[in-house]
């Protein structure tokens, strides 16, 4: 009995000891990553600070009202409107693939593997590939041309409004393979003797996605769909890439990004980055309470 | 009434092939024009339609050009190092995290774990306005050891997937190593670690794919030519070869042959890494 109680007299001293040598450097990561940069960008957003040594004016504010205001900064918002429906095209567009392909195909890990693969590849090399696509005379042009569709052609890229859509779908193109990875996924878990009974039942497709199958992924829509929310205001690569966010192409990000280390405005770049983080925990808040009963077995993010 | 069932299904039948060839055309077709590009000469790119097949299939000149000038193969060995050292930083300090969190009850471990909570909530794009600041301050900038540490920095999905794979392994575990005289770190590095290794595959699969996927990062962090990996190594080409599209292509053949070959290999890996990460992280 007195051995127990040495040995659990040791342990808790070895308990504290490795705890703390466990978490001193994610506490340190934790803090400098993420508490630090939100406290003082949401301090510098109420001023004028260039990102220098120079003192700075305290504005209120100001910064968040020019933003609210000012044509370039508003069209942030129009641009990530483009990114979100292209992000809901691509959950619907998903979600219809991997109903198709739930069942049994022949051929469907072929298939699987071309509609996942741009989600792996590289964004700047994605955006390239369709920097050539829409050049003028590019495959796109080509396409259009081959379907008796010439009259619709034009310089895509420098119209500003064709730029967005045709940013868009690069977004749909690259991302498309992921949700459906998930979508089918979660699908496959679902054991065939529930279709199999429905079918007996006489329930036709319809009324077995909507009775079996979206049950089962609800939750993972509603996680999609925040993802996509908050990959519409980060999207960099593809407009930085394509158009350097000109002719009213310009992200959340390369706006942010253009502020900040072209303009040296950084207290407004602050103040952009402070809205798109409200936005974004905005938005995840509303998916955790929403999703909150069917979450409750901890892991809740 | 069964002959019209069994004409109904292989209508539908033909109709999902129709859907999928159609997908797979909208994927492969923009990618075919940058692959004929990407073996014709300059004068033939702009004299010929972008869709047509290069006359000469063993013109790899443009290949000649990306290796030689266009620094590919530092970016891929730059890429190789980052990749390989993140991912051994992110699984020893995320595995950490996650043993002390299931394992021990200590104080402000629920402050803890909100705070992650809270952190998984910021975009990781703003927080380098200042952290970026301070970095270049330090002379930090160009050097492949920050970027590691910003790659380890604070990954929340990889930790609830650890945190997920060490609940689920029973404390008992734990209790009768301890009585063999194990200490806690013993615990941890001779028994659980072992156990975890499908979320350790998991885990580093979708590190892999987001660093070689990666631009914004590197590109701010980055931006000496001999530090390029292989996004800003590509994205470098626009400049100097900005008319030579046939150079460019070439280019974008290279950069995506590496994931082209892993995904052929690993293609099951992959696929529930991903699964894995989005479902239980």
């Amino acid at each position: 009995m007195e051995k127990m109680n040495r040995l659990a007299a040791k342990k808790r001293k070895e308990k504290g000891k490795i705890i703390i040598a466990f978490l001193i450097v994610p506490l340190l990561f934790l803090g400098y990553f993420t508490v630090y940069p939100v406290v003082t960008m949401l301090l510098y957003s109420f001023t004028d600070w260039k990102g220098s040594a120079t003192p700075f004016q305290v504005l209120g504010f100001k910064n968040y009202v020019e933003i609210f205001t000012t044509d370039t900064y508003r069209n942030i918002f129009k641009t990530a409107a483009y990114y979100l429906l292209a992000g809901i095209l691509q959950q619907l567009i998903s979600l219809f693939l991997a109903v198709i392909m739930n069942k049994k195909l022949r051929g469907s890990s072929i298939f699987k593997g071309f509609i996942f693969f741009p989600f792996i590849m590289n964004g700047v090399a994605v955006s390239m590939v369709f920097r050539m696509f829409y050049q003028i005379g590019g495959g796109f042009d080509v396409l259009l041309n081959a379907v008796g569709l010439e009259k619709c052609i034009r310089v895509w890229m420098t119209n500003p409004h064709t730029s967005n859509i045709c940013l868009a779908f690069i977004y749909l193109w690259k991302n498309i393979g992921y949700s459906f990875l998930i979508y089918l996924g979660t699908m496959q878990s679902v054991s065939g003797e529930y279709y199999d009974a429905a079918s007996i039942d006489g329930a036709g497709t319809w009324m077995q996605f909507k009775e079996i199958t979206y049950p089962a992924i609800k939750m993972i829509i509603g996680m999609m769909v925040t993802l996509s929310i908050v990959g519409s205001i980060s999207v960099f690569d593809i407009p930085y890439v394509l158009t350097n966010g000109k002719n009213g192409t310009n992200s959340f990000a390369t706006t942010l990004v253009e502020t900040a280390f072209t303009y040296s405005r950084y207290g407004l770049a602050c103040a952009m980055a402070i809205i798109m983080l409200l936005i974004a925990g905005a938005v995840m808040i509303f998916k955790n309470l929403v999703f909150k009963e069917e979450n409750d077995n901890g892991y809740s993010r | 009434m069964a002959i019209a069932d069994k004409a109904k299904k292989q209508i539908f039948m033909v109709c999902k092939y129709v859907i999928l060839c159609g997908m797979v055309f909208i994927v492969i077709y923009p990618m075919l024009g940058v692959f004929f590009a990407s073996f014709k000469t300059q004068a033939e790119y702009l004299s010929t339609p972008s869709m047509k097949t290069p006359e000469n299939w063993s013109n790899f000149s443009n290949f000649y050009l990306v290796f030689t000038a266009g620094n590919v193969v530092r970016g891929f060995m730059n890429t190789a190092i980052i990749t390989v050292a993140a991912c051994m930083t992110s699984t020893l300090l995320n595995t950490m995290v996650a043993f002390c969190l299931t394992r021990f009850d200590f104080r402000g471990k629920n402050l803890l774990d909100r705070f992650y909570m809270v952190a998984s909530f910021v975009p990781s794009i703003i927080v380098h306005l200042i952290i970026f600041k301070d970095f270049a301050a330090a002379g930090l900038v160009n050097s492949l050891f920050s970027i590691i540490i910003l790659y380890t920095g604070v990954d929340i999905v990889t930790l609830y997937l650890y945190k997920q794979y060490f609940g689920q392994i029973s404390v008992s575990v734990d209790e009768s190593a301890i009585m063999d005289g194990c200490s806690y770190f013993r615990v941890y590095w001779n028994i659980l670690l072992p156990m975890v290794r499908p979320a350790v595959t998991t885990a580093c699969i979708i590190k892999i794919t987001y660093i070689y996927n990666d631009f914004y990062t590197a590109f701010l962090y980055l931006p000496a030519k001999e530090k390029g990996v292989m996004s800003t190594v590509l994205y470098r080409f626009i400049g100097p070869y900005s008319s030579q599209w046939s150079v460019i292509a070439a280019g974008i053949i290279v950069v995506t042959i590496p994931v082209f070959v892993g995904f052929i290999f690993a293609q099951k890996q992959i696929y529930k890494g991903f699964s894995d990460g989005a479902v239980k992280g």
